[in-house]
């Protein structure tokens, strides 16, 4: 028999050539593991395994957010109330420097107060972000960028399924770690931010400025809002008081947005199904994709290849800061393939005991490997939200989208540093409960 | 054949896949609403989530395969030749033949074992085999959208990224 | 220290009676577990893998992969044992409740408040009324768990059926719900991915859960106050792919079969019945639970509620053609022969001679 390690190295090259020469990704993906577990197991136990995992992952409740956000945010398209909100916003911080692009990081870390699942947020804001900015002739690198990254802050503010899944895994406290996203998900906002309003200083036909409004058009404007804050507070408002959980929010949130749009006569008919069919067929190509990562991590782990990596690591004697350095770079590999949750639960059970030992913080470690996570979600070459962000967008190539998000998973490695040099920025607030 | 496929997938993905949507909202809004108004949630609101989850993901994926809508890295696949495409095609169509072979393969082993035990959801024991039967015949259609694509008797990707 | 103990530290006096006689190459055993690979269940597992390696001479080996890494130990943990995935896993009835019945009569509150007592009498229940059912979903038992009882956990001090009244619980599975509502409270459902929040946030606002679960799960974060009322106990069984037992060498299987018991034994006293003790008196209160203390009216109370919940049960059972008084006579009965039994008395006879019937021919 082919020593599994090999086999598990031997996925990741052929992975790579068939996403390259252009195979969809779900299908690179499955084959590379019925590949993998044919050869390790034989046919019958393979079978089962994408058998079971595509039944489970298919009914796996949490997921009906992405077809339902997705759907809430076509509706919200064609309402025109994402429209108003970012009619008001142009007129508020327009003349900003990138100021739409302000105002999409701003929204998508108010939406990731509501749901913890990202491709949710993205699926949204693709809809109701992108068309606003491509109106007011921002660069589509740059809006594309914002918008698939913006919406990770989704995964790091409460409540976050990532984070629920470390404590738990971990017996760490998953208040304390809700309270200890809170600083790095706004720190994260503010620096995204930041990045858009320097580059467009810089460069202002990335972010063209708009015109001057008065002070009374803006005060008018304000009232547009009016739908979005409404929606908004049903949600969050809900969500908060223990009306309803994070998982059933999406239903919450879409079915709010149908009523409103119905009841104002917003939409038609025609445009509902039309909202409908994009959330189906986006969410098509989302399940396919999560089924065969799914499948494709417990290759990973049948193969050993991370508890090797991480036991060489770890048994080199090197000093801890070194070893936590070799970890993130192992864990920037694992995000080119894999999305967030796949891996977690493909790194926590060996790192963590050796970030233990060599004395770091449990909370500190959970928001640095979530962190780490997210960045996933954006590289190439599986990189679920560019994905959704390109299905919603066909015209924008998705290499110009990976182009975009780059500076993002460089200020996301720069935060890591920025947390390790400075652990106090996530553990101050947890600590001080 | 060719049109009773595209309808087939068309009605299940399209028309299944959209008027299960505001059930799966509904079943969430009544769990709430019940919650709220007489104390307890619904018992069977959490099963019937699941098992309509998983009625609308199978349901959306042959009519995906046929309008071509999974993603793929294109930079190259632009660029490169006819033949080049040809070959990424076949490789394409490979990998999902995998994915949807094994599913349903595993569903035709599982079905009987489902009848048999009578394996249903958790909670409210929601029969498990009328789902895997569906997962079956998902499967099944799409291994003929796929084999279609290959004898060129459907549109390949390819065109459809040039429509 | 307790007999369990000692087995798991090492101690050469602490042994099984069956002696490993096999000389051909190394058993390796994949083990699937939902388990993590941290804290409390993570060292049980080291200790006990590693006493299992150093006493067969490295002969029989565990790979476990924890959390459910290595394939589904939920809704698919019998297809994955099945199918030959992995060796052993999980295989949970509590996950897989359809078609089991009979089996969740070790569940009932109000029988078992030691669960290392509990699990000798689910492990004999299991070889008279539960083999053969278990066994329809083609695979064999390796070895049963017992959890330790649920107890209430809440926001608010509930010391009587009167303050029970109403209260929202979570609720997973026919007997919890059953026990809620018999108590008068109204039992919550929700996916388990938002129990967290659902509880942090008042979706529901009483958790019932074992006093180490209550901790592993982080319920002193949210939860301010205990009532000990021992409800349900849940129980946990790992099971064995058909091939890879029949492909044993018979010495290993005959070790094994002795060595699975001493595992869920080992499990149950040293996570379940140490663990819960030690976090009862340790970590709890330091958490911030307040123990609500019930008077005996009270108590008395909720136990003639269980116990016409128990006898509903059975009747119930009986009147399906099941031996449902008969089982739940024989529970009651041999439950109070091992409770009458010190820990260690049991864990030594667990050391002495497995159970018989668990597996055809053993
Ligand atoms: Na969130
Ligand atoms: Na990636």
């Amino acid at each position: 028999m082919i020593d599994p390690t090999l086999i598990g190295y031997g996925t990741f090259i052929v992975l790579v050539a068939l996403i390259l020469i252009g195979v969809p990704i779900a299908w690179a993906i499955s084959g590379v593991s019925f590949g993998a577990l044919f050869l390790i197991y034989g046919i019958g136990p393979t079978i089962s395994q994408f058998y079971t995992t595509a039944f489970s992952s298919a009914g796996e409740f949490l997921f009906s957010a992405v077809p339902l956000f997705i759907f809430a945010g076509q509706l919200i398209s064609k309402a025109r109330i994402g429209e108003d909100l970012f009619d008001t916003m142009h007129k508020w911080f327009g003349r900003l420097p990138g100021g739409l692009l302000v105002s999409t990081v701003s929204a998508s870390a108010a939406f990731g107060a509501v749901t913890g699942v990202s491709a949710a947020a993205v699926g949204t804001m693709a809809k109701v972000a992108m068309p606003e900015m491509i109106r007011y002739k921002y660069d589509v690198k740059m809006s594309a960028g914002a918008i698939a990254c913006a919406s990770t802050i989704a995964i790091m503010l409460p409540p976050s399924l990532l984070l629920i899944l470390y404590g738990l895994q971990t017996e760490t406290s998953i208040s304390k770690l809700f309270i200890a996203g809170i600083v790095p998900g706004l720190m994260m906002a503010f620096v995204f931010s930041a990045y858009n309003v320097i580059r467009c200083s810089l460069k202002p036909e990335l972010g063209p400025p708009g015109p001057r409004f008065s002070w009374r058009e803006r005060l008018v404007s304000l009232g547009k809002l009016s739908p979005v804050v409404i929606i908004f507070g049903v949600v969050i408002g809900g969500l908060y008081n223990g009306f309803f959980t994070p998982g059933e929010s999406a239903a919450v949130c879409a079915f709010s947005v149908l009523v409103y749009a119905l009841v104002t006569r917003r939409v038609k008919l025609k445009e509902i199904i039309e909202a409908a069919y994009d959330a189906v067929s986006l969410s098509a190509m989302v399940f396919a994709i999560l089924i065969a990562m799914t499948v494709f991590s417990r290759v990973l782990i049948a193969t050993r290849v991370t508890s090797d990596l991480v036991d060489l690591i770890s048994s080199a004697g090197l000093n801890s800061y070194v070893v936590f350095a070799l970890f993130i770079l192992l864990l920037l590999v694992l995000a080119m393939f894999l999305d967030a949750l796949g891996m977690i639960l493909l790194t926590l059970p060996f790192m963590f005991p050796v970030m233990m030992g060599l004395g770091f913080d449990p909370i500190w470690f959970g928001i640095v490997l979530v962190l780490m996570s997210e960045v996933g979600l954006i590289t190439p070459p599986v990189g679920m939200n560019i994905f959704i962000l390109s299905k919603s967008l066909p015209s924008v190539p998705t290499i110009q989208m990976f182009q975009g998000a780059w500076p993002y998973v460089a200020l996301c490695i720069g935060l890591v540093i920025l947390f390790t040099i400075f652990p106090q920025l996530v553990l101050w607030l947890p600590n001080s409960m | 054949m060719l049109w009773f496929i595209e309808k087939t997938a068309y009605a299940l993905g399209v028309i299944g896949g959209i008027a299960l949507l505001l059930p799966m909202c509904l079943v969430v809004i009544f769990d709430i609403g019940s919650r709220l108004l007489l104390g307890s949630g619904l018992p069977w609101a959490v099963d019937a989530g699941s098992v309509m989850m998983v009625s609308f993901v199978f349901a959306i994926l042959p009519w995906s395969l046929v309008r071509g809508s999974h993603i793929r890295m294109d930079i190259l696949y632009i660029m490169a030749g006819h033949r080049f495409r040809i070959v990424a095609d076949f490789i394409a169509i490979l990998g999902a033949a995998t994915f949807f072979g094994l599913i349903g393969w595993g569903a035709i082993n599982t079905i009987p074992r489902y009848l048999r035990i009578g394996t249903g959801s958790p909670n409210v024991s929601i029969p498990y085999w009328p789902f895997a039967a569906l997962i079956l015949f998902v499967c099944a259609l799409s291994l003929v959208i796929l084999v279609l694509q290959i004898f060129g008797r459907m549109k390949k990707p390819e065109q459809i990224l040039h429509d | 220290e307790s007999l369990v103990q000692r087995y798991l530290d090492g101690d050469p006096a602490v042994a099984l009676s069956t002696q490993l006689d096999y000389d051909g190459p190394t058993v390796r055993i994949r083990y699937s577990t939902l388990a993590p690979s941290a804290g409390m269940s993570g060292e049980f597992f080291g200790a006990l893998f590693d006493r299992l390696e150093a006493d067969t001479d490295g002969k029989i080996v565990i790979d476990p992969y924890y959390s459910s890494s290595l394939a589904d130990t939920q809704a698919g943990g019998f297809e994955s044992v099945r199918s030959g995935l992995t060796d052993i896993g999980t295989c949970y009835m509590q996950f897989n409740p359809s078609g089991f019945d009979l089996q969740f009569g070790i569940q009932l509150p109000g029988i078992v408040s030691q669960a290392d007592a509990g699990l000798l009498v689910y492990e004999e229940a299991y070889a008279e009324y539960f083999k053969e059912n278990y066994e329809r979903r083609e695979v064999y038992l390796a070895h049963l768990g017992l959890g330790a009882p649920n107890q209430i956990y809440s926001k608010e001090p509930l010391a009587s059926l009167e303050d029970f009244e109403g209260q929202r619980a979570w609720a997973n599975g026919d007997v919890a719900s059953r026990t809620l509502t018999a108590l008068g409270m109204e039992p919550t459902n929700v996916n388990m991915s938002d129990f967290y929040p659902a509880f942090q946030t008042g979706v529901f606002d009483v958790a019932p859960f074992h006093d180490l679960g209550a901790v592993v799960f982080r319920l002193p974060d949210i939860a301010d106050y205990r009532t000990g009322v021992d409800l349900w106990g849940n129980p946990n069984e790992n099971c064995m792919n058909i091939d890879f037992w029949e492909g044993l060498d018979p010495a290993v299987q005959e070790y094994l079969y002795h060595w699975f018991q001493v595992w869920g034994m080992a499990y149950t006293q040293s996570l379940m019945v140490e663990g819960g003790d030690y976090v009862r008196e340790n970590v709890l209160a330091e958490q911030g639970i307040n123990f609500v203390e019930l008077s005996d009216e009270d108590q008395a109370e909720i136990d003639a509620v269980l116990t016409q919940l128990v006898d509903d049960w059975a009747a119930e059972r009986d009147a399906d053609g099941q031996p449902g008084s008969e089982l739940i006579a024989m529970m009651r009965d041999r439950y109070e022969h091992y409770n009458a039994m010190t820990a260690d008395e049991r864990f030594q006879k667990v050391l002495d001679e497995p159970v018989p019937g668990l597996v055809n021919g053993f």
